[in-house]
């Protein structure tokens, strides 16, 4: 296992192209995913909030 | 077939079917690329270790110039055609594009430094790509400043389809000037200079960011008609009583 991650003397700049590329992935993921959970709920209560105003 | 998918509604149909295949196969074909890149691929007989950057670097390029040439022909569309749904796909491609040549440039420099001796050069290859990195911040900045929608769209649009001219100096930059940076070994006249054994974690990583890119563009889109969605509704609401199967179908017929 050590041998397998054992990345000799680059191992710094290795590890750091691969982290920040995971980093900016799940970055993009979470905010863009949460964004559109929020627009859902948002246009959800939206619609709700109409309807009972209708309703009155 | 433009008109086709004009239809919100057909296009929110198609998307619920796309996104979860699109969003496991971007997952997937990147945790393979990387996996493979790091632990099942041979070392490189010049670079040793180092190669393993290769499958970080590469594909976040490729996707960078793909998804500027994407945006491009979404502007286009919705320039000529006036094509919301074209607009909203150009709008969600930026943020994306952005962050991947971003991270072109980073891995670039990291893998610079061991291979250069530094981690910038102002060479062809490396400054086209800045460029494209302000192109997108440039369109990205054109939406948010400019206030009135329809004006902001026409000129991120304009802006979009102008950067496109930098798209060819970034695919040639390395053969039309003397360059640090490696000529293409990929895709090339006369097949892959790389050996399978290094390729295949490359291409299904390429793979991967594509279909991962695919994925959040069409999430994002999907966010951007709720939006507009909203915004109407939220008029509505101030101007008159509105149904709510009424106000839904007005939204989608105005997009």
């Amino acid at each position: 296992m050590t041998e397998l991650l054992d990345m000799g003397k680059y191992a710094g700049f290795i590890w750091a192209s691969y982290g920040v590329s995971i980093v900016v992935i799940l970055g993009l993921m979470v905010r863009i995913l949460g964004q559109r959970k929020a627009a859902k709920v948002q246009l959800r209560a939206l619609e709700d909030k109409a309807e009972s105003a209708n309703s009155q | 077939m433009f008109s086709y998918f004009a239809n919100p509604e057909r296009f929110q149909n198609l998307a619920k079917w796309l996104v979860p295949p699109l969003g496991v196969l971007g997952l997937l074909g990147i945790a393979i690329g990387f996996g493979g890149g790091l632990f099942f691929t041979p070392v490189d007989y010049q670079q040793g270790e180092a190669v393993r950057m290769m499958y970080v670097h590469v594909p976040a390029a490729w996707l960078a110039s793909f998804a500027y040439a994407f945006m491009a022909m979404a502007s286009l569309i919705s320039f000529v055609w006036r094509h919301n749904l074209a607009d909203a796909a150009a709008k969600a491609a930026a943020p994306l594009g952005a962050s991947f040549t971003f991270l072109a440039l980073l891995t670039g420099a990291l893998w610079g430094k061991p291979m250069w001796g530094a981690y910038w050069v102002w060479d062809a290859r490396l400054t086209s790509m800045l460029v494209m990195l302000f192109l997108y911040l440039g369109y990205m900045a054109v939406r948010n400043i400019v206030p009135d929608e329809a004006r902001a769209a026409r000129l991120a649009a304009i802006t979009a389809m102008v950067g496109a001219i930098n798209l060819p100096i970034i695919k040639f930059s390395v053969d039309w000037w003397s360059s640090l940076h490696q000529p293409s070994s990929v895709f090339r006249a006369g097949g892959s200079a790389i050996d399978s054994t290094m390729l295949w974690p490359l291409l299904i990583g390429a793979l991967g960011y594509t279909a991962f890119f695919g994925w959040l563009v069409l999430v994002q889109m999907q966010t951007e008609l709720d939006r507009r969605k909203i915004a109407r509704l939220q008029r509505r609401m101030a101007g008159g009583r509105v149904s709510r199967p009424e106000a839904a179908q007005r939204s989608l017929g105005d997009d």
